[in-house]
């Protein structure tokens, strides 16, 4: 555990830690449930190469056919339970030990790295009318769901239930950007640093700024700057209205946050990306898989998580192609990489 | 487009119902198998800290103050599992 881990790591005490633990054992008994509903699919016919290509009759032709199927119901029973849950067992699990915590993570507020606020600065209805992932009352409902979130529910509940180590592929997609070191990096979407500590350890010399609707959310992004000694520059500002000066930065970049995100604010961030470039300056974004590269059953199983699990704008984000936005917005030389994660790369015509 | 995105309100998904009717009896069988096994547990644990007490060694604290070792851990996760499947083999009914 690196030093920055070690200052962010809260010991939690035997129950919230025991509570998290089962969530992870739910939802993985969720997921060998869905591999046995699937394979009953197949025995009736219904396969990749079968399923129609209109989501929502994807989504009709399956539920009939699983209507019987006890295994499927039972795996919808766990899901259903696992998002409604996590976040609170997490928060139950925080506000156990929060006497111990919360000094400690107040006193990581203090450092290089800064958070600011507009004073008029209103969050759009898209984020704040949203409960994504089913949290109930949204990102910044509680004092600490920064942590919650960010920490415990990230590190203990979310990297035991994907595949893959999501901290290294935060890393190893940058490999795709040009070979070069930017000055003045901005990333839209901030969220709680998990991405932006991969920035700085890519970009060491590079100034960071960061942008997020959630306070909470930077607040932790702010813990995890300080811990790591860093100087960040973190605003509670929306992507498609950032505030920033015209040709400001050299690299302008998000991971995993275009689905959160309506059609139409997608098309406004790579519209902001490219007035905030400057000329010759690079475009990074990466989100989760297009449904267009997946076969007609890995679109439904993601389709299905998003329909249930509190992703309102999902289907509709990856039902787009990113290269065409960012080539409508002006980018040139406009690259787009399928898999999981998705992300499409651009430049800046030079002036 | 025709998805459930159509009007923003606190909790997205629809209204729904998933289990039928009929699973009414399994989940009535898989709450008497996680309340034995909550039973145990706490059966189990009252004992040990009797036994524990009755040698001079207080444990309460100790309990919460416990980081498992990647051991521990494994065997914590066999445990819980087992646990689950209990239940989720309760709510799917016989094969």
């Amino acid at each position: 555990m690196t030093a920055a881990d070690a200052a962010l790591d809260i010991a939690l005490a035997q129950r919230g830690r025991a509570l998290i633990d089962f969530e992870v054992g739910v939802r993985q008994a969720a997921s060998r449930l869905a591999a046995k509903a699937e394979a009953v699919l197949a025995t009736r016919g219904v396969r990749a190469d079968t399923l129609p290509e209109a989501m929502d009759d994807r989504h009709a032709l399956i539920d009939r056919t699983l209507d019987d199927v006890a295994a499927h119901r039972t795996r919808w029973l766990l899901n259903d339970w696992s998002w409604r849950e996590h976040g609170r067992v997490a928060e139950e699990a925080f506000d156990e030990v929060r006497a111990e915590a919360a000094p400690k993570l107040d006193a990581l507020s203090q450092g290089g790295t800064t958070l600011t606020q507009a004073e008029d600065f209103v969050a759009p209805r898209y984020w704040s009318e949203v409960w994504f992932h089913r949290t109930k009352g949204g990102w910044d409902a509680s004092d600490y769901n920064g942590y919650v979130h960010g920490e415990l529910v990230h590190k203990r509940y979310v990297a035991k239930i994907f595949p893959g180590d999501i901290y290294r592929a935060r890393r190893e997609v940058l490999d795709l950007l040009p070979a070069r070191d930017f000055a003045r990096i901005l990333e839209l979407g901030t969220s709680s640093g998990h991405f932006t500590a991969a920035l700085d350890e890519r970009f060491p010399e590079a100034e960071i700024v960061g942008v997020d609707l959630s306070r909470r959310m930077l607040e932790q992004a702010q813990r995890v700057g300080n811990a790591r000694g860093r100087s960040w520059q973190l605003h509670v500002a929306a992507g498609e209205a950032t505030g920033f000066a015209d040709a400001s930065f050299d690299l302008v970049t998000s991971y995993a946050i275009h689905h959160e995100l309506p059609p139409r604010i997608i098309k406004a961030w790579f519209e902001e990306a490219f007035r905030l470039l400057k000329p010759g300056g690079s475009l990074l974004m990466a989100d989760v898989p297009r449904y267009a590269d997946l076969d007609r059953m890995a679109a439904w199983r993601f389709d299905w998580a998003a329909k249930w699990g509190g992703e309102p704008f999902w289907r509709s984000s990856a039902m787009l192609d990113l290269g065409e936005g960012a080539r409508a917005a002006g980018f040139a030389e406009v690259k787009t990489q399928a898999g999981n994660p998705y992300v499409v790369l651009g430049r800046k015509p030079d002036a | 487009m025709s998805f459930w995105a159509a009007s923003p309100m606190p909790d997205q998904t629809p209204p729904h119902n998933i289990l039928k009717p009929e699973q009414i009896d399994r989940v009535a069988d898989a709450l008497l198998a996680l309340t034995r096994e909550v039973w145990v547990l706490r059966d189990r644990q009252i004992v040990l800290e009797q036994v524990l007490a009755d040698r001079g060694i207080e444990v309460t604290a100790g309990i919460d103050q416990l980081q498992p070792s990647p051991e521990l851990q494994t065997k914590l996760d066999r445990e819980r599992d087992r646990l689950i499947a209990r239940i989720t083999e309760a709510l799917q009914g016989p094969e």
